[in-house]
């Protein structure tokens, strides 16, 4: 590709650091943006920009968001004695189209992995630990991903919380295992939370 | 489940090869380095989804190419024609599998598919060499026999890596690892227990077929036997939650020793298995043909029990074998063989061959030379 200009290359370049992004595909993005309306090329950049100058954490319960705490934790309707803990944004998306959740979330930020470094320090676990005492929460809801890491969390986090929760439970087991909630189908997901256990 | 058709591409040395497979007893003939294993390894590296000699997938990538692709035509034992295709390449380092023109979604959905044996003589290490060697046989054979099985292997390898992580980072820097460890150890425990299970089990039904089989090869009653032995004493299996309390407890005996190593000291990581002879440990007292003979039956074993497990005859994978065991030996293994199923075997030279391999109705003979493969001889 040595005959391309070098803007081109960059752009590409700045396509493959995305994930799920090739090297392949990023070439192909960069040409497609070549190929657009200059207004479009830039209403593109200005969407990107936006949304991270606008885009926040929630001080409560760590979600995305454009307001402060964000819609879920300041909607009065929602159900404040029951907190979802999930390890990402993506996972709140996941579990809000199921329509069969009505309390909290907190969103820890990834899960327990000693080999990528990660330990309970790296995780939004003091924040949580922090809600669960100063208001009144009556069950709180493990939600980690399937895997070995969200296992370890689970137990980790259910020590950590029996002592202040009068119930902490976990989703059923029922997803396949390996597989990410925020991939997981809606009926799936549905069956995981009504399935809870005890733990 | 018999292979109808393999196709090899860019694979070793075989830059375009197809094979047009027997129902019987297929023969690769062929002077040393002409591509005869590297047949064998393909037709099992479709089934296993990776390969048993190498280490990596790079290493079986024809020198000075992107991609390699094999492609398999498969029949079960109902007759029901399965394919199974993989490719993989060099710039993103992944394969992908395709199982009956799908998509798999895991390479542990591929594995126990399309039953294999492999009986090379890299294997010897199973009677002569190291716990790794006993380990591998082990876990290739139930993995092939169970999915969950495979699926708690590889969570328990994640999880030691992960425990282990956290023991290092504490030696190095010289420091307690506390309660990082502790999520850590019931998993351990968890998934540990499960597959020592898994493997106690096994070994209630393989021993029978070791004696069968080994009867047969060694015609004299010699008793071979095969033990479990876990890395720590388990008096019964019959109740899980004992067996997880011993595992708590020796995780517990093995503190001291997890912190001046760095390594998660006792697990079914560390498991052996003994092999008897006469009820006399094979790896020390075992001469050099009773070692041979005694893998063959365990291989025969394993075809065995594959076979009354998934209700399908696995294929079996003879390279190199006939140099190594002597006339008599060898005359046995084939007429078995022959009774058995859809056999692959591997030769240089074919006047060599057991008197008993006249090649016949259902006995092809494949010619292999630089990479290229023709059926009947030359
Ligand atoms: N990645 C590779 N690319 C090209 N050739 C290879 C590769 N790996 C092995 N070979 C070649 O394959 C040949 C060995 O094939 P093999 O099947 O082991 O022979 P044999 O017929 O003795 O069983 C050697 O000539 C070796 O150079
Ligand atoms: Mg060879
Ligand atoms: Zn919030």
């Amino acid at each position: 590709m040595a005959y391309t200009a070098e803007s081109v290359e960059h752009l590409a370049a700045q396509f493959a650091q995305l994930p799920g992004i090739g090297r392949k595909t990023a070439y192909r993005l960069a040409l497609y943006v070549l190929k657009m309306d200059k207004e479009e090329v830039v209403s593109l950049a200005r969407a990107l920009v936006n949304a991270k100058e606008k885009i926040r954490y929630c001080s409560v319960c760590s979600n995305i968001t454009e307001t402060d705490p964000c819609g879920i934790c300041s909607n009065a309707k929602r159900d404040r004695t029951v907190i979802c803990v999930v390890e990402e944004p993506s996972d709140v998306l996941a579990l809000e189209k199921t329509n069969e959740f009505k309390g909290l979330y907190h969103v820890l930020g990834g899960v327990l992995s000693p080999l990528d470094g990660i330990g309970p320090e790296d995780l939004r676990i003091k924040e949580l630990l922090g809600r669960v005492s100063s208001s009144s929460v009556d069950e709180i809801i493990l939600a980690m991903n399937p895997n070995v890491e969200g296992e370890a969390t689970t137990l980790y986090l259910s020590k950590l919380l029996k002592p202040l929760v009068g119930k902490v439970t976990r989703v059923a087991r029922g997803l396949p295992v390996g597989s990410d909630l925020e991939y997981a189908d809606e009926a799936t997901l549905s069956r995981a939370l009504e399935g809870r256990i005890a733990v | 489940m018999k292979v109808v058709s393999v196709e090899i591409r860019n694979f070793r040395n075989h830059t375009d090869t197809t094979l047009e497979c027997g129902g019987g007893l297929n023969v690769l003939v062929g002077n040393n380095g002409e591509g005869k294993t590297n047949v064998v390894e393909a037709i099992s590296y479709l089934s296993l989804t990776k390969s048993f000699y190498a280490a990596s997938d790079a290493v079986v990538l024809q020198v000075g190419r992107d991609e390699f692709a094999l492609k398999g035509d498969f029949s079960g034992d109902t007759g029901v024609r399965r394919h199974v295709e993989v490719r993989y390449r060099r710039d993103t380092a992944r394969k992908t599998f395709l199982v009956d023109h799908t998509a798999a979604e895991s390479l542990a959905s591929v594995v126990g598919e399309f039953p294999v044996v492999v009986l090379s003589p890299e294997q010897t290490g199973i009677t002569m060499g190291a716990p790794t060697e006993r380990r591998r046989f082990l876990d290739l054979v139930i993995a092939q026999a169970s999915k969950t099985y495979l699926q708690d292997l590889l969570e328990y390898r994640r999880i030691l890596r992960q425990r282990n992580k956290i023991l290092l980072d504490a030696r190095i820097q010289r420091r307690e690892p506390g309660d990082a460890l502790e999520p850590w150890n019931k998993s351990l425990v968890e998934t540990g227990s499960a597959l020592m299970e898994r493997r106690a089990a096994f070994f209630a039904s393989f021993k029978d077929a070791l004696e069968r089989a080994y009867r047969t090869l060694a015609g004299n009653e010699e008793h071979p036997g095969a033990d479990y032995v876990p890395s720590f004493k388990v008096p019964s299996w019959s109740d899980p939650k004992e067996i997880r309390a011993l595992f708590e407890d020796e995780l517990r005996q093995h503190e001291d020793e997890e912190r001046r190593t760095g390594a998660t000291g006792v697990g079914p990581h560390r498991d052996d298995i003994e092999f008897t002879i006469g009820g006399i440990s094979a790896r020390k007292f075992a001469s050099q043909g009773q070692h041979r003979t005694l893998l063959v039956a365990l291989k025969i074993a394993e075809f065995d029990y594959l076979k009354r497990q998934k209700g399908e005859t696995p294929i079996l994978l003879l390279d190199d074998v006939f140099g190594e065991l002597d006339g008599h030996r060898s005359e046995r293994l084939l007429e078995e063989a022959q009774t058995l199923g859809q056999v692959f075997v591997t030769t240089t030279d074919l006047r060599s061959f057991p008197r008993g391999l006249v090649p016949g109705e259902k006995t092809k003979v494949f010619e292999v030379e630089g990479g290229t493969v023709m059926e009947g001889v030359h």
